[in-house]
């Protein structure tokens, strides 16, 4: 009998399950469109196609790169699929190794100097050129030039500059005599001087040009009121001006830092790291482990290592920005 | 039918006889690509790239002009221009395998790493089956560079193209001069001449050293890159070793070692100018040609750049002599490093690696390899004819010629192991860091050991020392034979046997 009435309960079960699913269904097309409306979702599905096709681009080779730093894998070992598993012996090497604390140390001290004083000269100019004078649209447009010219062409011109039989040698033993020259590239202190001050110049007008546009976009009211109150230029400033302009600053100390903390190029062509690895930088001892050593595998774990840092950083530098925004 | 086999028999005939009858390793490459061709193998307008660097297209162009003319192939040269970027180039080929590349020319002391990472093939067959003429006839490479600039691991890997033994370079006005030579004996009790020793070296470097007229005694490379190549002659012939024939173990930070490091950091410190380590190669062709240095030591190509009145304010007064050496027991041991070196290699994944190498074997023979040499660039004379090849000659001046023939017959190589680019940066870095005051001489040479340690174990040992044991062999028998006096190895092990 229980069969019986199981079985003839059953039917009426599914129909109801089915009729339940049919109604769930109905519901949700109609639903559908006031969904789609809804503000949060639209914005979302609209840079969904985008965001997926970046993962695709960039998933891979991040992928690649996390095998890598586990394995043991030269390009003169064969195939790096056939490499073998290593755990994080590369990574153990990396934090056991002086020369990444040495580059880690030196990117740190040019970055934090570098950015420093391309920010004060940055806002400096842009200050003195945020007021008319004749000529100040040439003048803006020069100095602006170097910030277009290639990395190579700036690390080759400082290079020259700073020989020993240069012109920055001739001017100096022109003004203190033969005991005023400095042998730039032979010494890690003045060597890194060098290359401060070829990215000083190269990237103060890019701090320039932010700060340019910030303070050229600013309302006047605040500050002509300030100054019908009797304020004078440097409370001005102070208090109304760099306030409004911290969080474009801010931007713009951010990326700098960002690009300084990658710094190759001037290096490279500089110094080659010399004398020694004394001025060797981070991206540098990356690049040379990698392509001239050939061992992949320590590499990509170093990569995996300093990009771990940098989104750290990063995370924490802009958290008062976002703090502001909203 | 008949007809029809005996025409075919006759064309096949033909071509036998045109395969069989070419004298020379250039008619051998032209016949080789043509049976390619009726193979199927490569058709005409078929493309293939040869990677270069950028000293050497002027000397490559116009042979690679002719050699598409003649067999329809539409041959590239492909210009790189820092040397350190064929070598990533041709790393990255490797691990991506795209086939761009169906030649490369790199410094022969990349062959091991190249070979071992599997993107150049060996030529061993090829070379059986056409015969380049490496090591025999009339037109064979100076030995030894036959075969540190082709082989490893007892294979053919390439064609060497270039010879890079260094050469002594000095103010050939000033060192005849009468009254110089007069001071000289005065102030040191012997006569002035061309030095035998490091000892005579280093005397004369003082001596011509003039800073208040604007001339240092000498420039010598110390800087990132060369370093070895001012440091290795000395500890080479001072009975050095770069390490233990049956165990791997560095030997650089031993006393030979220290002493050679100390001579350079005091010549370097004391009679040169600072360019010695903080500038690059090219310090040397400019510090010289303009009576900046008494002398310098460096590739032959400096002997064009010095003797030419449009490059050098010193042309005509321009020497060219042998590396000083030591002695051992009576016996004048001299040691010249071959640095670098061009060689042509065939890349695996390239179209066709067999008319790829026959291109690369049309270029390298005698006659074609000479034209091109004969013209500016960073090729140097490598074969026999070369060095008796009017033009060429001419081209070097007539002293030069027999000086690097002498010099790369005492050449040693570069460290050619796998992974002897890593090897011999962490050479380099330490030697630039002891000569600008960093570090001590010793300090520096047992970092290195402590690092050469470290990468042997990382790339395997045994292999290392098998594939150690096998460049021993490459160096000249003079060298061996030290090494044997002094108890470095036994004649076996130095192929003395």
């Amino acid at each position: 009998m229980g069969t019986r009435g199981g079985a003839l309960k059953a039917p009426s079960s599914q129909k109801l399950r089915g009729e339940e699913i049919m109604r769930k269904l109905v519901m949700i097309f109609k639903g559908f469109p006031q969904f789609l409306s809804h503000e949060k979702v639209f914005k979302n599905l609209l840079v969904l196609p985008m965001q997926l096709l970046l993962n695709f681009l960039l998933m891979p080779p991040f992928a690649i790169v996390i095998y890598l730093a586990f394995v043991n894998w030269q390009p003169i070992f064969g195939g790096w699929t056939e490499a073998p598993f290593v755990g994080v012996s590369n990574f153990i090497r990396l934090f056991s190794e002086a020369r990444f604390y040495e580059a880690l140390g030196r990117t740190l001290v040019i970055a934090i100097v570098a950015v420093a004083l391309e920010f004060l000269l940055g806002l400096g100019l842009a200050v003195l050129f945020s007021r008319p004078f004749l000529g100040r649209r040439i003048c803006t447009s020069v100095i602006l030039y170097p910030m277009m010219l290639p990395w190579v062409v700036v690390g080759f011109t400082f290079y020259l500059l700073f020989l020993d039989h240069g012109p920055v040698n001739y001017v100096l033993s022109s003004l203190f005599g033969p005991a005023g020259m400095i042998s730039w590239f032979r010494n890690p202190v003045p060597a890194i001087t060098a290359i401060i001050i070829g990215d000083i110049w190269q990237w103060t007008p890019f701090m320039f040009l932010i700060f340019y546009s910030a303070l050229g976009a600013l309302p006047k009211d605040p500050k002509e009121a300030a100054m019908t109150l009797g304020a004078n230029a440097w409370q001005i400033f102070r208090y109304i001006t760099f306030p409004m302009i911290k969080p474009v600053a801010y931007v713009g100390l951010v990326i700098r830092a960002l690009e300084c903390f990658k710094i190759f190029d001037l290096v490279y062509i500089m110094t080659g790291g010399g004398p020694g690895v004394s001025t060797e930088t981070l991206s540098l001892y990356i690049y040379r482990v990698a392509f001239k050593y050939g061992q992949l595998s320590y590499a990509a774990a170093v990569a995996i290592i300093v990009l771990l840092g940098i989104a750290l950083v990063t995370r924490i530098a802009v958290r008062p920005l976002l703090k502001e925004a909203a | 039918m008949m007809r029809k086999i005996v025409v075919v028999s006759l064309v096949l005939g033909f071509i036998g006889f045109i395969v069989c009858a070419q004298s020379t390793p250039a008619e051998r490459a032209l016949a080789g690509l043509s049976s390619l061709m009726e193979k199927g193998v490569i058709k005409p307008g078929q493309t293939f790239k040869i990677m270069i660097h950028s000293g050497q297209r002027n000397q490559l162009a116009p042979a690679v002009e002719e050699l598409s003319k003649l067999t329809g192939l539409n041959i590239q040269l492909v210009v790189i221009g820092n040397e350190p970027d064929i070598y990533v180039k041709v790393m990255n080929e490797a691990v991506v395998r795209t086939g761009e590349y169906d030649i490369f020319l790199t410094f022969c002391n990349w062959i091991g790493d190249m070979a071992e990472a599997g993107v150049i093939v060996p030529l061993d067959e090829w070379i059986a089956k056409y015969d380049p003429e490496i090591d025999h006839g009339p037109n064979r490479y100076v030995s030894p560079l036959d075969k540190f600039t082709t082989q490893y691991g007892g294979h053919y890997y390439a064609l060497g193209m270039d010879n890079d033994a260094l050469v002594l370079f000095y103010r050939k006005d000033l060192m005849e001069d009468p009254s110089e030579q007069a001071a000289f004996e005065a102030r040191y009790g012997r006569p002035l001449k061309l030095p035998e020793t490091w000892e005579e070296f280093d005397l004369i470097t003082e001596f011509f050293d003039r800073p208040e007229q604007g001339m240092r005694g000498a420039h010598l490379y110390a800087e990132r890159v060369f370093a070895y190549t001012s440091w290795a002659p000395r500890f080479i012939a001072k009975g050095g070793i770069y390490f233990d024939p049956y165990t791997m173990d560095p030997m650089i930070n031993s006393p030979e070692g220290v002493a050679a490091l100390e001579e350079i950091i005091f010549l370097v410190r004391n009679h040169m100018f600072p360019e010695a380590y903080t500038a690059d190669w090219s310090a040397a062709y400019t510090l010289f040609p303009e009576g900046k240095v008494f002398w310098t030591i460096a590739w032959a190509s400096l002997g064009h750049w010095a003797s030419d009145p449009e490059t050098s304010k010193i042309a005509g007064k321009v020497g060219f002599a042998q590396l000083p050496g030591e002695y051992h027991d009576g016996v004048l041991y001299r040691a010249t490093p071959h640095v670098v070196g061009w060689s042509f290699s065939i890349c695996r994944y390239g179209k066709a690696p067999e008319a790829a190498y026959l291109i690369a074997q049309y270029l390298n023979d005698p006659t074609v390899s000479a034209a091109a040499i004969t013209r500016t660039g960073t090729l140097d004379p490598f074969r026999l004819n070369h060095f008796q090849d009017e033009k060429l000659l001419a081209a070097y001046g007539p002293e030069l010629g027999p000086v690097l023939m002498l010099n790369a017959e005492q050449s040693f190589p570069d460290i050619s192991l796998r992974g002897a680019n890593e090897y011999l940066d962490v050479l380099n870095l330490n030697l630039q860091a002891a000569v600008a005051g960093q570090i001590s001489a010793k300090e520096a040479l047992d970092r290195v050991a402590i690092a050469w340690q470290e990468i042997t174990d990382r790339l395997g040992r045994g292999r290392q020392i098998e594939a150690w044991q096998q460049e021993i062999k490459r160096y000249p028998k003079h060298i061996r034979e030290l090494w044997v006096k002094l108890g470095k190895m036994d004649p076996h092990t130095a192929g003395l046997e």
